[in-house]
Formats: structure tokens, C-alpha cells, sequence
């Protein structure tokens, strides 16, 4: 059984980029400060109510489920995203109350590989590309990806914005490229992600559990992509 | 002994900044502390739910607004019901409540009893 004072920490590191991912799908690139927010509001729930109620059975399910009416309710409130999803509102409206949201580890890991191709893309610089996988593929906060790739961080919360923000405006599509493009796309994930091993390997930072979690998370995602073929 | 309600408020207007996991860990601690020793006096009725923080409120006449009250900026963001032989004793039980300790604070109001 689990310490309970390293729960949250422990669902953070396995659970954050799933949802980040999946959800990031399902809403597209263009709303993942949204997606963000609808992450960190779930795991910001979940600490408030199990301090409260204490620890449910099954963690992850519950934060799956939270997620899930979180995506609902920001769907909900916002008329902005009605055109995007003009279809599943009137589906709501017929008085289905549950999102086609698929958190089955099947499509948790499509999605994953999908996120990977959307975010190494050469419409992004590849400083950016490093500090943006671990934010998005690896649930990275601001603070550690600063320390670990040595930046003030003020400057590289200016550029995963501005990573961010070039995703939106190429309208980058979270899918797998077509057969004719793979090899050419896969040649950016895997530097990105051999420059990440690097920075974990060779930093010249203190911080030693970060710069393994670093490795750790660059061997993570390049299994995934073994897996993939 | 006599039921109390404890209502907690808090601001809810001001967006939080997003929390590392060891922040959101160390937040959930005092809760479970908290909870804890209220439930170990044997001093726990129910440990209650959390609230959204928005809702909606009707008025006279059947005016809806949303709500609770937007002028202001604390809410209801939870509730536990304690019970204790006076309102003096709940009010000691919640004094350890840790919504005190980020700005927020507690209602005490004691429950009648209708059996």
C-alpha cells in the first residue's frame, strides 16, 4: 500500500499527462490552456475532497471521473466551443449527461503518441520542443523544467506560451501523420526527445532526481514509440 | 450531545495558480489531520461534502440568478457536521479547521434537533 503522504505526487507523475493527453484530443490543441486548467482544477479537487473525506478506493477512477465532469462543465459554460462541438452539445441536450471522454488505456496511449507527433513539430523551435514535452508529455511544472534546462523562469514560461501559442495558430492536429510523412515527422520526435535524454544526462544542474526523472521520462516516451510500430 | 454544523468559506473569485503535486500534498495533510483527530474524539457526524463554487440562487418572484452572491467574494466551499455538548466545544473543534490557515475562515451554527 502506498504512503499516503505520496499519493498526490504519485498520481501526478502517471495520471497528469494522460488526461492532459486524452483530454488534449478530445478539445484540440488550440484550447490546452483550457485542458491545463481543467487538469490541474481536477487534481486541486481531489486533494480538497480527500482531505476532507478522506481516500477513496480507487484513486485514478476518481480523478478520471472528476476530469471528466470538469470537461463536461467547461463545455457547458463556455459558448465559445459551441461551434467546435455544436454536436455533442445537442447530444447533451437529448439528456445524454455522459461525454464520449475515452479513458481506456487503449486510447490513453493512442492519444499519448498522437501528443508526441502534435508537440515535436518543426513549426516550433526545438529549444521550445524540449521545454514544451516535458510540460505536456511528462506533467512537468514550470519551475522543474527551468531548473533542469538552467532558464530563468519567467523566460520559459514566455516560451512554452509561445510554443503553445504557434500549435494554436498552425492549427496542429493531435494525430499520427500519414505513412508518406512518418519517417520525415519521426526524425523531429526523436531528436527532441534524444536532446531531452541529454538534458537530463549531461545537466550541469544540482538537482539529480530531476535530471533522472528527465531520463527517465525520455526512455518512458521512447518506448512508447517502439511500441507504436 | 448536540449536532453543529461547520460551514467553511473562502474566497472563490481569485483563480488559484496551479499547484505543484507536493504543494497540493501538503495542502491535503492538515485536512486529513484535521478530520482525523475530530474522528478519533468520536466527535464526527458526518465529514460532509465540497461545494463548486458557483451556483445558482432564486430570488423573490422567482428570479434566478447566478450565484451565490457575486459581490462578494467568499462562499460556502464545504461543510462537515461535528457534534459536541456545547457550541463552545464545536467552536474549539473547529478552530483547528486549516481553511483558517489560507484566508478563509468558519461558520458554527448548532443543529435542531427535531426527534
Amino acid at each position: 500500500m502506498m504512503q499516503q503522504q505520496e499519493l498526490i505526487p504519485h498520481l501526478f507523475r502517471t495520471e497528469y499527462r494522460k488526461l492532459i493527453a486524452v483530454l488534449g484530443k478530445f478539445f484540440g490543441i488550440e484550447q490546452i490552456a483550457i485542458v491545463e486548467d481543467i487538469v490541474g482544477g481536477t487534481f486541486l479537487l481531489a486533494s480538497e475532497t480527500w482531505g476532507l473525506k478522506g481516500l477513496p478506493e480507487n484513486p485514478t477512477a476518481l480523478l478520471y471521473r472528476v476530469a471528466k465532469h470538469k470537461a463536461l462543465d467547461s463545455i457547458r459554460r463556455d459558448i465559445l466551443y459551441t461551434q467546435k462541438i455544436a454536436p455533442e452539445i445537442k447530444r447533451l441536450e437529448s439528456g445524454v449527461t455522459e461525454l464520449e471522454i475515452d479513458l481506456s488505456p487503449q486510447n490513453i496511449k493512442d492519444n499519448q503518441l498522437q501528443m508526441m507527433f502534435a508537440i515535436c513539430n518543426s513549426y516550433i523551435s526545438t529549444e521550445a520542443q524540449i521545454g514544451l514535452s516535458p510540460n505536456i508529455l511528462c506533467g512537468f511544472g514550470i519551475d522543474e523544467i527551468a531548473e533542469a534546462l538552467l532558464a530563468n523562469k519567467e523566460a520559459t514560461y514566455k516560451s512554452l506560451s509561445r510554443a503553445k501559442e504557434k500549435l494554436k495558430l498552425k492549427k496542429v492536429k493531435i494525430e499520427l501523420p500519414s505513412p508518406s510523412e512518418i519517417s520525415s515527422r519521426l526524425e523531429t520526435v526523436l531528436t527532441t526527445l534524444y536532446l531531452l535524454f541529454s538534458e537530463g544526462y549531461y545537466s550541469i544542474s544540482k538537482n539529480t532526481t530531476l535530471r533522472k526523472d528527465l531520463c527517465l521520462e525520455a526512455i518512458r516516451l521512447n518506448l512508447m514509440l517502439t511500441e507504436m510500430s | 450531545m448536540k449536532e453543529f454544523l461547520l460551514m467553511f468559506r473562502m474566497d472563490v473569485t481569485t483563480p488559484q495558480p496551479p499547484q505543484s503535486p507536493e504543494q497540493l500534498q501538503a495542502m491535503m495533510k492538515p485536512w486529513q489531520d484535521w478530520m482525523g483527530s475530530i474522528t478519533a474524539q468520536d466527535k464526527l457526524v458526518s465529514a460532509g461534502n465540497r461545494l463548486e463554487p458557483d451556483g445558482k440562487v432564486i430570488q423573490q418572484k422567482g428570479i434566478v440568478t447566478n450565484g451565490p452572491y457575486v459581490e462578494i467574494k467568499e462562499a460556502i466551499g464545504g461543510y462537515t457536521i461535528v457534534k459536541a455538548d456545547s457550541i463552545d466545544e464545536a467552536t474549539e473543534l473547529a478552530k483547528g479547521c486549516p481553511i483558517l490557515f489560507v484566508g478563509g475562515n468558519v461558520e458554527i451554527r448548532a443543529i435542531i434537533p427535531m426527534d
